[in-house]
């Protein structure tokens, strides 16, 4: 304990440094933002959606009044049942992700999980009410299969909002638990059995607790964000699923009622930010790597061991007779004492928990590539239609591919792959940006204490929850202004507008937080001793961070920014306010689509995306086949490797 | 271990890039077939183009861009509502804006839109008169219109008898989708209590209101602008929807399961604009763009590819428009029918009564 405290102040002043860039970037790009929200929802509305004066608070009484407040609690209920379903598959997948022997198979099958979500939003959505409406794919094959006589009702309902919901959510919870379990040292759970331990015992004594960081940051990652969702209930729902999203979206179109909105983007957010101050004042503080994090964890199991003499105290009272704490004796004895018990029990354990850690990953790559699968099968389709089957084609490749080798331009397709070249633009540099500045938030934050911390660690976490359609368009109106201010000051030697960089700036600005918490959970439990170690060793920081603290990191700056590059590629609403001219993203393409109908054209170009992408994932797994990372000399062999795959492929 | 997954986002990004490095080829469709002469010299300028995606034919972009030697850049967006909430934060650039019929009264008011000249737009005369002048826009100040359509009622209809009156579609017992449309569907609720549908009083915004409530049972759903999806795949037997919609399902599918009508109360018209928003970059390129789009040959195109239908009289005229467009009663209507549409004013003086309204319909019905 006490080398810990010496060492601390220096830690301190390097761990706020690191923390520097976050803390700039997002009190310049979203506190000012949202602060623009908070005085906005206080003002009235003058005609045409103005913001007035005189200041007000009845947008608040409206929007937590009779017409509003029971959406509000909908929501909530929505976003628990989808956060407690994905983890209830994210864990078992997870787990089985990490524990594939090769390295290979377990990149892949992260893979896997996150490759449907490189398609386009809309078109996942179109083809989960392909697959879920009256007369759609999975109504006929239960039909066929005799399950049920008359038709599943579940499109535009609730539970059709929650299915759309647990699909679109569940990489948000994979990933941070995949991070957290990623290289766990298996030494621990030989450890528990070595001493006696069973699976769930195992499982739950030493499994669980390790990886709570990720259980917690996947938990906030799929439960913040889906209460303010809007597409997927405007899409699935219908009248039953409506959520506050779509309250706040309306309110905020063209001449609607900003303060309104504002205000119920204010009422979300803090709901968000007292629920997180009740937890960062309970559990946080002490679990992430502070020394005291076990001692708490035992201290907490002591109060509660401690009390239960009081339950059986209570129950004798209750019962009026000992035969109450008798008979909690016996049945702890049959359950615990008894070896053969035991061994039926554990075996019985065992078994089924290898049975649920099959079967449901299994049903769950099912459940995530069942929407691809029809998305697929709508681009071979000889017709407009994205809704009903009219034949087989080719045409929709057709026009990508003589567009895409220049033999034939349409001004369609062209636009098409134009979008495309811009969402990567955009996709890229955002990635880089936020992995970096998010990762260095992270270590900051595990690994040492300073003044404000509680203050990122809470910014973090509402820049989860503000609304994108509020946070797109103070973002708005904040450039606008600035850059207003900025040319003037600059008397005409430069001109800032809109643009990539404006995209670009708004993209990093909500995923720092998701790059930041999903690296948090993989350092949490990863014990500080390594870097002590190499310090002792004589490597300097520089070293140390590269040798040790990075490889640790890994998987989790993996997992960071694996989401943060889905999220740029889906994102429509805050990209839309915050481009310029000629940074139309594909997203935003497929978006203007509405008007008329989404083609084939995009489910066939997302087919060749995720065509694309699984056969660079595939190519880059058989160059390193055999062992991990990257070095000199495995450099040549993949060389060699990749110059023998181009021979096989072009003979000449 | 997993580090050479970093490097797999970079390299999709390169191959994709790379795709695009492929120079333009040459047209498929000719700009010789098009009688229009490109105005002044405008040779290695750039023109940027606000719009719904492909709401243009294949052809126009690249036709213009060769008989202008210029350059194009086309942007898209999904609601004009989100245009008008972005070019009131200032115009990043943009020189031709597409605009919803009240959109353009709206944005007029707002000094959002430069005035034309219409001298600059001699292909003007080709607009149908009952196009020229119109409520949203006197004297065509702002904004001269691109295509036209109606918003009534589609449905199945092997599910549902021939629909006439307003009453088929509220009354009806099963499944419906309303659109989010506060201004129409209050404007029908209106029209159904015999009041104006752009009516701006308090009491009979009201009574809309809970006629719309009354008759809501049935409302599986109030579409954004996916309607159509939902009555292609049967899961609702009667839309509100655009008539443009119903007829991409029509010829998507190839049948006669669908119908539309325009019911004896009447429906709503409306009409697509071509505008100049303040702040263009390049104005007089935008009015030869605009004066370019009403050519009679060009408007024909658009209107023929997009399946909406033309204000452009004298394409009509010429015979250029897709006869069988003509006659399928979706697209072009009759004109007494015209004559029962109703335009949206967006009368600001209703705006926020019919805010309240809405959100009270939209959270009441169908539950």
């Amino acid at each position: 304990m006490n080398k810990i405290k010496r060492s601390l102040p220096r830690f301190q002043t390097r761990g706020a440094l690191l923390a520097l860039p976050a803390t700039l970037w997002l009190i310049l790009f979203f506190v000012i933002p949202l602060l623009i929200v908070l005085v906005v929802s206080f003002h009235t509305r003058g005609l045409r959606g103005k913001i007035q004066l005189p200041l007000t608070t009845e947008n608040y009484t409206y929007v937590t009044g009779d017409i509003y407040g029971p959406i509000f609690e909908r929501s909530i209920m929505i976003a628990l049942y989808t956060t407690v379903i994905c983890l209830l598959i994210g864990y078992p997948l997870a787990f089985y992700i990490t524990t594939r022997r090769r390295a290979a198979m377990r990149n892949f099958m992260l893979f896997l999980v996150i490759l449907p979500f490189w398609t386009n939003f809309l078109v996942r959505t179109y083809a989960w009410r392909v697959l879920l409406a009256k007369e759609g794919i999975l109504n006929t094959v239960l039909l066929e299969l005799q399950v049920i006589t008359t038709p599943l009702e579940i499109l535009l309902t609730r539970d059709a909002v929650i299915i759309g919901m647990v699909y679109g959510y569940l990489p948000y919870m994979v990933l941070p638990i995949y991070a957290s379990l990623a290289r766990f040292n298996n030494q621990l759970l030989q450890a528990g059995y070595d001493l006696g331990g069973n699976d769930w015992v195992i499982f739950r004594r030493i499994l669980l607790p390790l990886t709570m960081p990720g259980v917690i940051a996947g938990c906030i990652l799929v439960f913040i964000p889906s209460i303010g969702a809007f597409v997927t209930p405007d899409m699935l729902g219908g009248t039953e699923g409506r959520m506050i999203g779509n309250l706040i979206e309306r309110n905020f179109r063209g001449t609607g009622h900003w303060p309104r909105g504002a205000a119920a983007s204010m009422v979300l957010i803090g709901l968000v930010a007292i629920g997180m101050l009740i937890y960062l004042a309970l559990v946080e503080g002490r679990m992430y790597g502070t020394p005291s994090a076990t001692t708490h964890r035992l201290s907490i199991r002591r109060k509660i061991a401690g009390a239960i003499p009081l339950f059986s105290l209570a129950a004798v009272i209750g019962e009026g007779d000992e035969s109450a704490l008798n008979r909690v004796s016996q049945w702890r004895l049959r359950f615990w004492l008894s070896d053969q018990w035991r061994l039926r029990r554990d075996m019985a354990l065992r078994y089924t928990g290898q049975a649920a850690l099959l079967l449901v990953p299994i049903a769950s790559y099912i459940f995530l590539w069942i929407p691809i699968v029809v998305l697929i099968a709508f681009s071979f389709n000889d017709s407009r239609s994205v809704a009903t089957w009219h034949g087989f084609t080719t045409r929709w490749y057709d026009n990508i591919i003589t567009n895409a080798v220049g033999s034939d331009a349409r001004f369609s397709t062209d636009q098409m792959l134009q979008s495309l070249t811009n969402s990567m633009r955009i996709a890229v540099p955002a990635t880089i940006i936020a992995t970096i500045i998010g990762t260095l938030t992270a270590i900051s934050l595990v690994r040492s204490n300073f003044i404000g911390k509680r203050w990122l660690q809470g910014l973090l976490y509402l820049t989860v929850a503000i609304p994108e359609i509020a946070f797109g368009i103070s973002l708005l109106m904040f450039f606008n202004r600035s850059f207003t201010y900025l040319n003037e000051q600059l008397g005409g030697h430069l001109t800032l507008t809109f643009g990539f960089t404006t995209m670009i700036i708004a993209h990093v600005t909500f995923s720092i937080s998701y790059v930041a918490i999903v690296v948090s959970a993989r350092l949490a439990n990863m014990s500080k001793n390594w870097e002590e170690a190499a310090q002792d060793l004589g490597a300097n920081n520089w070293r140390t961070f590269w040798r040790v603290t990075f490889p640790l990191a890994l998987p989790g700056i993996v997992a960071g920014a694996l989401l943060v590059f889905t999220m740029s590629l889906d994102d429509y609403v805050i990209s839309f306010f915050t481009s310029g001219i000629g940074t139309t993203t594909l997203t935003m393409y497929v978006y203007g689509l509405l008007k008329l109908t989404i083609t084939p054209e995009i489910n066939a170009m997302s087919t060749l995306m995720i065509v694309a992408s699984a056969l660079l994932v595939s190519l880059s797994l058989f160059l390193q086949r055999p062992d991990s990372g990257w070095s000199r000399i495995k450099l040549g062999k993949s060389l060699r490797r990749l110059r023998s795959v181009v021979r096989f492929l072009f003979p000449a | 271990m997993t580090r050479k997954l970093l490097i797999l986002p970079l390299l999709l990004a390169f191959v994709v890039l790379s795709v695009n490095v492929v120079p333009m080829p040459a047209q498929a469709q000719d700009a010789s077939d098009i009688g229009w002469v490109c105005p002044e010299e405008f040779a290695g300028q750039q023109l940027n183009v606000f719009n719904w995606s492909l709401y243009i034919s294949e052809a126009a972009i690249p036709n213009f861009e060769e008989l202008c030697d210029v350059k194009v850049v086309y942007d898209t967006y999904d609601t004009t509502e989100a245009v008008f909430t972005r070019l009131r934060e200032g115009n990043p650039g943009f020189d031709v804006v597409f605009l919803s019929d009240f959109m353009v009264t709206l944005m007029g008011e707002e000094d959002l839109l430069e005035p034309l000249d219409l001298d600059l737009i001699p292909n003007f005369a080709n607009i149908g008169d009952e196009f020229k002048d119109p409520a949203y826009d006197p004297g065509n100040v702002y904004s001269v219109p691109y295509l036209w359509g109606s918003t009534g009622i589609s449905y199945n209809v092997e599910r549902v008898d021939e629909i006439t009156s307003w009453n088929d579609l509220f009354d009806y017992d099963g499944p419906v989708a309303w659109m989010d449309e506060p201004t129409v569907m209050l404007g029908v609720a209106l029209l159904m209590n015999g009041h104006d549908p752009n009516s701006v009083d308090s009491d009979e915004i009201a009574e809309a209101r809970d006629y719309l409530i009354d008759k809501g049972g049935n409302v599986r759903t109030i579409a954004a602008s996916d309607g159509t999806f939902l009555l292609e795949t049967g899961e609702v037997d009667i839309i509100v929807g655009y008539s443009g919609e119903l007829f991409q399902i029509l010829t998507n599918c190839e049948c006669d399961d669908f119908a539309y009508a325009i019911p004896e109360e009447g429906g709503n018209i409306y009409v697509d604009t071509m505008t100049i928003p303040t702040g263009a970059r390049n104005p007089e390129l935008a009015h030869a763009f605009i004066d370019y789009m009403l050519d009679p040959v060009v408007g024909a195109a658009n209107a023929n590819e997009i399946g909406y239908a033309s204000p452009n009289q004298v394409s009509i005229d010429m015979g250029l428009i897709d006869p069988s467009y003509l006659e399928n009663g979706v697209i072009y209507l009759e004109p007494e029918t015209i004559e029962r549409l109703f335009y949206i004013t967006q009368n600001p003086e209703g705006e926020l009564d019919r805010l309240d309204a809405w959100d009270e319909v939209s959270l009441m019905v169908g539950e």
